[in-house]
């Protein structure tokens, strides 16, 4: 690789830093803003059901903030806050308490980026692939009123595809089951079972988003790959008498694609926020689910480790985006 | 005399469009010579680039009508699309006009110029393709390492070369320029033409070049054809043409030129602009 390529890297590294900087302090700073007190609003809600026993409310809300930290100046607790980042210790949850937010997010982990990560590459495989076909003149007419069916689908929200598959695949024909993400007492292990048993509960979460999303890719394609073919370019690769599929592939969808992966970066950066209703639905043991109840109950640490975790997850997929760029687009890495 | 590289006979290309029909081409005839340069001028919309489409076989909506086109005496009409391809380039090629964009911006030049080997069935191995693309980028004045840049790494003229490289790479018996140098500056303009005409000279080739400058025109081609709203007015040796203009518009063309010795030759052009209905029994 050339010296301009590692400029750009090192440069598109330092906007990586400043987005990973700038994600951090905010992060730090929302929770804090917002009305309320979780720990007041905890013990509250102990209180309530605990039948009023609780001794001085005001004394414990004293110790649990000097056990969370909070009775520190706020510079303090920034400064704390980043060491704690650096050293990975997200903390403890506020609502459950003994629990770790850190151990928190690694249960969830897997399920969501099992779960999206798979529907996502499907839908851009299949989405990217249709779009390009029903740009292309050549396509049989049968494929491009399928379609168009298809696309119609996009419009229809993920939650609400997926509501209605719960309804007829779970409810009135019990074909898959309602939630979860495997059978009640049973646990993950690397055996055919237990694999099954994952994908059989995965089928309707992997649906209900990829039916709503192929739409969106092939949406997306089908226009860049209408205009594609208008370049002179495509025009000349007609002319020198090339076969159509190579015309389609590598002078067209090759083209066509360049916009194509920015949007896959984003959305895979975005995985982890990016189904959280589609895991609620489905009481699907994701990040999503558990990101969804930690803002009801204002679990200050679940959420900053949450976000925190979905900021950098964004801003490392648009760098590894940034280094690949230039390999499929020679163009990038010049310029600016 | 042997058959001629091209005969166009009596050719008319119509569009459909939504006010009716419109015709592009009406009733066109001429021929080249093995090795001839033939020149088509016109201004814009008067059918040269459809006439070069039709060649080609790449008319986008429109269609011809009637006439017919021989190539080596051999009628096109009866050719099937997938013959049609075969034929694109090995034996009728296009050195297009907006060579800026003509070119795929993510594939490096050595590719795009083994494409079209790969997909009329020539086979090399690596060491024969790297060389031959490298030999015909040499014969147009370009560095054999050009194989590796990308479109965006060369200059306007630069790829107006590689363009006339990949025209010449299988040999055929007809170039179509359509205004290959038109989005060059005069000094680049010049060479490129150059180029081509080399390369047309070593290949023995024909060539139609499609344009608007007289002056370059006259120094390229030996045999000119003035169209005009669809028709070919008027044809003939560029100096009979230069010396004797028969049509109104050919008269204008040339007097546009701006000359040495002919101080209003500027005004003489735009002070008398002119008029499709003034000439139309002229046609």
């Amino acid at each position: 690789m050339t010296a301009s390529y590692w400029d750009y890297v090192a440069r598109r590294f330092g906007i990586m830093l400043l987005v990973v900087f700038l994600a951090v302090s905010i992060n730090f700073a929302l929770p804090r803003l917002m009305p309320g007190d979780p720990i007041e609003n905890q013990l509250n809600q102990l209180m309530a059901s605990g039948g009023g026993a609780m001794g001085d409310v005001g004394a414990m809300v004293a110790s649990y903030r000097a056990r969370f930290g909070l009775d520190q100046p706020i510079f303090t607790q920034y400064l704390v806050y980043w060491q704690s980042v650096f050293s990975l210790d997200l903390g403890f949850s506020l609502t459950n308490y003994p629990e770790r937010v850190g151990d928190a997010i690694l249960a969830g982990l897997p399920w969501t980026l099992g779960l999206l990560g798979f529907a996502t590459l499907v839908s851009f495989t299949i989405g990217t692939l249709l779009g390009g076909l029903m740009g292309w003149p050549r396509s049989p007419r049968l494929l491009k009123s399928f379609g168009s069916g298809v696309l119609l689908l996009s419009s229809v929200p993920y939650f609400l595809i997926g509501m209605i598959l719960l309804y007829f695949f779970a409810v009135v024909f019990r074909f898959f089951p309602a939630g979860g993400g495997m059978p009640f007492g049973m646990s993950a292990g690397f055996n055919l079972e237990s694999i099954r048993a994952i994908a059989w509960h995965a089928t309707l979460p992997l649906l209900s988003i990829i039916i709503a999303e192929i739409g969106a890719w092939a949406i997306g394609m089908r226009g860049m790959m209408v205009s594609v073919l208008g370049e002179d370019y495509i025009a000349l690769a007609d002319a020198k008498g090339l076969r159509p599929r190579r015309i389609f592939l590598r002078y067209g969808m090759r083209n066509a694609l360049l916009p194509q992966m920015t949007k896959l970066a984003m959305a895979l950066g975005h995985i982890v926020s990016g189904a959280i209703l589609v895991e609620v639905i489905f009481s699907y043991p994701g990040i999503g689910f558990r990101l969804y109840q930690a803002i009801q109950s204002k679990d200050y640490f679940v959420i900053q480790g949450i976000v925190l975790l979905l900021s950098v997850s964004i801003a490392i997929a648009m760098f590894i985006l940034d280094l690949i760029y230039p390999l499929i687009d020679p163009r990038i890495a010049k310029g600016k | 005399m042997s058959v001629p590289v091209l005969e166009v006979d009596q050719l008319v290309i119509d569009y459909g469009t939504r006010g009716g029909v419109f015709r592009a081409v009406d009733d066109v005839s001429f021929s080249l010579n093995r090795g001839e340069r033939f020149g088509l001028v016109g201004e814009s919309g008067s059918g040269k680039s459809t006439t070069i489409l039709a060649l080609m076989r790449m008319l986008r909506g429109g269609r011809v009508s009637s006439g017919g086109m021989r190539h080596n005496g051999r009628d096109l009409a009866g050719v099937s699309d997938a013959e049609y391809r075969s034929l694109r380039f090995a034996e009728i090629s296009l050195v297009p006009q907006g060579a800026m964009s003509s070119l795929n911006p993510v594939l490096r030049i050595g590719e795009q110029m083994g494409d079209i080997f790969d997909d009329h069935g020539v086979r090399h191995n690596r060491g024969q393709r790297a060389a031959i693309i490298s030999e015909l980028l040499t014969q147009v004045g370009l560095a054999p390492e050009m194989r590796h840049h990308y479109p965006h790494e060369l200059s306007g003229g630069m790829k107006q070369r590689v363009c006339i490289a990949m025209g010449i790479a299988l040999r055929p018996s007809l170039i179509l320029a359509d205004e290959p140098t038109s989005a060059l500056d005069v000094i680049v303009q010049k060479q490129v033409l150059a180029t081509l005409g080399r390369v047309q000279q070593d290949l023995g080739a024909a060539v139609i070049l499609i344009g608007h400058d007289m002056a370059l025109m006259a120094h390229f081609v030996t045999r000119l054809g003035v169209m005009y709203k669809g028709r070919l007015v008027e044809t003939g040796s560029v100096r009979d043409i230069f010396a004797n203009p028969q049509h109104e518009y050919t008269r204008m063309l040339i007097n546009s030129l701006p000359s040495f010795d002919r101080r209003k030759s500027f005004r003489s052009g735009a002070a008398r602009p002119v008029r499709p209905a003034a000439f139309q029994e002229g046609v």
